[in-house]
């Protein structure tokens, strides 16, 4: 849907139209909630979801001229986020451990590599969390990142960078165990 | 090491967790709270534009009330509607509130939950009604009065007072 589409939309359900929300909520509230989801936990994600639509429908108006209805809404649930985040006390130091020659994936199964890598990434600060979640999960570009977490392009490359880095040291153990269990 | 390999095997893993996340979606209870918030909000346009409606048929209905006095009523100002005196004083109209002045066509018994509505109408609307001296508003006096119109819960308007802002 182009901005003015979904402008009109907002504007519709704003006015109190079943179906422009219900057209809205499909299109957008999954990659809300999976964003949520991996930078908050289950327990916020559903929270996040709802505060992010209600200031849809009751906050401060949608201008299609600033971007996309898509990235609004990230925006939205990001603050949301970020206050969750600084409540609890989320952000923690980095701990890197030193990186290996192992390839943590060679020995584990798709299933297990899925569960050990969301794990990883929940393990992650949330400031490297949030370039995984934005730049490899939701697949978006550096600039689309850059805009929605206010930093220039470069410190989302540096972040995704060692936000990679992370991943792989945390996902080492993985392999030595499975290799244990199988061994 | 081989950071090229490794790299390419954490995006497949990547990958592969969103697309396993593809299926995730916030439970329905969150949709269905929306929901009723964006049904709370039609309904209270639609209770808006309903007052408004009768705002509008208030305005008329003082009007057309306004005009029908004046034009039966300019011979026997003397006989106005009982009027609480203390609260209009010859020449000056100082006028603080009439009583309720029963509208022509009122005769349809009020029901309950009626609503007051208050209205700022012309101050010509009070000549209409032998309240005030043809020559005009005092000096210094506003241009515009009160008028609280009783609505009935059919909508109707019953009776109006006029209150001096």
């Amino acid at each position: 849907m182009d901005p003015a589409g979904d402008a009109r939309l907002v504007d519709a359900m704003r006015r109190g139209d079943e179906a422009a929300f219900g057209q809205l909520y499909a299109a957008h509230h999954p990659a809300i909630y999976r964003y949520a989801l991996r930078m908050c936990g289950a327990a916020a994600a559903d929270d996040v979801v709802q505060e992010t639509f209600t200031a849809l429908l009751q906050g401060a108006r949608y201008d299609p001229a600033r971007g996309t209805l898509a990235a609004y809404l990230f925006g939205v649930a990001r603050h949301h986020i970020l206050k969750r985040l600084s409540i609890t006390g989320q952000e923690s130091p980095l701990d890197v451990d030193p990186l290996d020659d192992a390839t943590p994936f060679d020995d584990v199964s798709r299933g297990q590599t899925v569960d050990s890598v969301r794990a990883a990434i929940d393990a992650l600060p949330p400031v490297y969390r949030e370039a995984i979640v934005f730049c490899e999960l939701h697949e978006m570009d550096y600039a689309a990142a850059a805009a929605l977490m206010q930093v220039p392009i470069g410190t989302v490359r540096s972040r995704l960078h060692r936000a990679k880095a992370l991943l792989c040291a945390r996902l080492a153990p993985a392999r030595v165990q499975v290799k244990v269990r199988h061994g | 090491m081989d950071s090229q390999r490794e790299g390419s095997r954490l995006t497949d893993a990547l990958r592969a967790v969103a697309a396993d996340d593809g299926a995730l979606s916030a439970s329905p209870s969150v949709e269905q709270q929306l929901l009723a918030e964006v049904r709370s909000v039609a309904r209270r346009r639609r209770r808006r534009a309903a007052l408004s409606t009768i705002g509008a048929a208030v305005v008329l209905a003082v009007a057309a009330a306004a005009s029908w006095t004046m034009s039966r009523a300019t011979p026997s100002r003397a006989a106005a509607p009982p009027v609480n005196q203390s609260s209009v004083r010859s020449g000056a109209a100082m006028l603080q509130a009439t009583p309720f002045l029963p509208l022509p066509y009122s005769g349809v018994p009020m029901s309950e939950g009626a609503q007051l509505v208050r209205l700022e109408v012309p101050r010509s609307a009070l000549v209409s009604f032998g309240l005030a001296p043809v020559d005009g508003a005092p000096a210094g006096a506003s241009e515009t009065i009160f008028a609280d119109v009783l609505v009935g819960e059919d909508g109707l308007a019953r009776a109006v007072r006029f209150v001096q802002p």
